[in-house]
């Protein structure tokens, strides 16, 4: 692959001025994003993974900022750009869905108006053009009668009507980027699976990349073509889906698949990763899952861990995978 | 199934809400079937769990068993004195179930409290021992909700639950709203208390996976009434109804790879205000055949090697009809 990525993301570092300090909330993240392809992004909460989705919009809530690092879109470092051409890409090019669709779209406006706003902003056609638009797009999310439809309001529809909604809104402009960030967590689960249907069957028809967020490993293994952990603010690991449920390289990751309820064990006791996300873990020194990681080694407390090259698209960061394997 | 050893057993519950405009005298804006004519027996020492997605009526169904709603019909039989005393409930959300302004000392203690149990030294010992049976420390005792992370103030609400010595706890949706490394904990707490206790679990979730591990038995509801009901490893190898089908072909299954686009799935649950005729399923059942729009299903014998594996489907129970 010597072509530049769609997106590439380099040493992002997000922190909060706060009352007590600087909080880097995501530290030394770099990633990368194919056009066409879906990224996983698995992380518990306070992981820093709705940060990095923001920070791809430039949309990251103050007290916070991106402090340091670069974000390419096309090649182009969108952390340089005015704040008019930013304006211009978010919608257009990068596009974002959020998990509950009640509070992303706007109760007073009707579903057409709110998703033909889009094409009234980032283009130049005439109302009855984007109102039609819309209308079509409706239709294309499998929203049955979308004419009629589009006259409801947010309140007229189901939750998974709403979430059609949102997807409808966001693909509107045909991005060539989609955030989706827990999109599917509040849905049901015959939804969700209708929706992951959808948003496979949109992905091959738009081409778009996504960067797929979740903290349901099942889900993101429904989805995702690479897969990519974080824990604390940090990458732990990224892979290839089918090698991270595979093999996993990180102890976070493999703690994480074997804690995983199911039939083979049924009423026997689960693995466990003991304790919590501690709410400071900038403040760790050496490994931030150190202190819950079962292989842990003194080496680990000591210094940052640095992300090693595995294999083409895998690398992890953990210092028993130092020596060559 | 034998009428003995039933620690619970339902009959024929329903319950129904009536929707009211707003205001003193507001007409009615239609009546929301939550349950629909539910018989079941709770045994003595198992985990049964109730699966069916929101508005099936799985939270109601628990409400209205310890007693946060009335039935508006049908009975519930306990095997023992004082239901009340004896069966005890952990909510899904541990940031909402527990009182902020109450120290967790004195919200373990409370069913103590209520139903007259021991001295206060003997109320502090429970809850001492309580404490650590959970997981926590003696010291968090004196320490308000809002210090804790979610999975140790679910511990918490485990601890206020099971203090008074229930025999039935019924845990609605407990895991939900936990992180996936706090999950497999508070599932290995429950294993444990479940051995150490004796206890009884009604289980009420979503996650398909969490209620494989879990239970011995599995009720699969769809908007108020009982599609399915059987042994746990029957209903996941063999599910017989069209909506357990799609149900377990939509849980996300790690490793598979990426997801084939599934047939069984089609459109969403009717809203329970007007629930469809004849079988609720049918709008959206790949099976559905004339009768359904008229007949209502009834459980029955699906005719496998467990006997008490029962669906509410005369088209997938005998398809030669």
């Amino acid at each position: 692959m010597n072509s530049v990525p769609l997106l590439s993301v380099k040493d992002l570092e997000i922190s909060f001025q706060l009352e007590d300090g600087l909080f880097r909330a995501v530290s030394e993240l770099s990633f990368e994003l194919e056009a066409g392809k879906t990224l996983g992004l698995v992380g518990e909460s306070g992981s820093g993974k709705s940060l990095t989705a923001l920070s791809l919009l430039r949309l990251i809530p103050a007290p916070g900022k991106i402090s340091a690092g670069e974000i390419y879109l096309n090649g182009e470092d969108i952390l340089q750009l005015a704040k008019e051409p930013m304006r211009q890409l978010r919608g257009n090019t990068i596009a974002m869905i959020f998990q509950e669709p009640m509070t992303a779209l706007n109760p007073v406006l009707t579903i057409g108006a709110q998703i033909a706003e889009a094409l009234l902003i980032h283009s130049d056609c005439s109302k009855q053009e984007a109102n039609q638009k819309a209308i079509s797009m409706l239709d294309r999310v499998g929203i049955p009668d979308a004419a009629l439809r589009a006259q409801d309001y947010p309140h007229n529809l189901s939750g998974g009507m709403r979430q059609r909604a949102v997807i409808a809104m966001a693909l509107i402009c045909e991005p060539d980027i989609l955030i989706a960030d827990e999109a599917t967590t509040a849905l049901d689960t015959t939804v969700q699976a209708q929706i992951l249907d959808l948003l496979i069957d949109l992905q091959e028809e738009f081409k778009m990349a996504i960067l797929f967020i979740s903290h349901n490993l099942g889900v993101v293994s429904e989805i995702a073509d690479d897969v990519m952990v974080m824990y604390g603010g940090r990458l732990m690991e990224t892979s290839p889906a089918p090698i991270i449920f595979e093999a996993p390289e990180h102890p976070y990751t493999k703690g994480l698949l074997s804690t995983l309820p199911g039939p083979e064990h049924r009423g026997k006791q689960l693995t466990t990763i003991e304790g919590s996300v501690p709410t400071r873990y900038d403040q760790l020194q050496g490994c931030r899952f150190a202190p819950r990681c079962s292989e842990a080694i003194s080496e680990c407390h000591l210094h940052d861990i640095p992300t090693f090259e595995l294999a083409p698209r895998q690398r992890a960061a953990c210092l028993k995978l130092e020596e060559p394997i | 199934m034998t009428e003995t050893a039933a620690l619970l057993k339902i009959d024929n519950l329903v319950k129904r809400f009536e929707l009211k405009a707003p205001g003193l005298f507001g007409a009615s804006r239609g009546t929301v079937h939550a349950l629909n004519d539910i018989s079941l027996t709770l045994e003595a020492g198992e985990t049964l769990a109730i699966v069916g997605e929101s508005g099936c009526g799985k939270s109601t169904l628990a409400r209205v068993i310890t007693g946060l709603h009335q039935p508006d019909n049908g009975t519930i039989e306990y095997r023992g004195t004082d239901l009340r005393k004896n069966i005890q409930m952990i909510f899904q959300d541990p940031y909402a179930s527990l009182n902020p302004r109450l120290t967790v000392g004195d919200i373990i203690s409370e069913p103590l409290v209520i139903h007259k149990i021991g001295n206060a030294a003997e109320k502090c010992r429970r809850v001492i021992e309580t404490l650590e049976s959970v997981g926590l420390q003696e010291s968090d005792m004196m320490k308000y909700p809002h210090q804790f992370s979610g999975g140790q103030r679910q511990r918490i609400a485990i601890a206020r639950a099971i203090i008074s010595d229930p025999e039935i706890i019924i845990a609605d949706e407990p895991l939900s709203a936990l992180d996936v490394s706090i999950q497999s904990q508070i599932i290995n707490l429950l294993v444990n208390l479940k051995k150490e206790r004796n206890l009884t679990y009604l289980f009420i979730s979503h996650d398909l996976a969490s209620v494989a591990h879990l239970a011995d038995r599995v009720i699969v509801m769809y908007l108020g009434k009982i599609v399915e009901i059987g042994q746990s490893e029957s209903i996941f190898k063999n599910p017989i109804h069209p909506y357990t089908q799609a149900l377990i072909s939509a849980a996300p299954i790690i490793g598979r790879g990426k997801r084939k686009k599934s047939l069984l799935l089609r459109g969403e649950a009717a809203s329970p205000l007007s629930p469809p005729s004849g079988c609720a399923y049918h709008p959206r059942c790949p099976k559905m055949a004339d009768s359904c729009r008229e007949t209502i299903p009834l459980l029955d014998y699906i005719g496998s090697q467990d006997a008490s594996h029962l669906a509410a489907c005369p088209i997938a129970v005998s398809p030669e009809k």
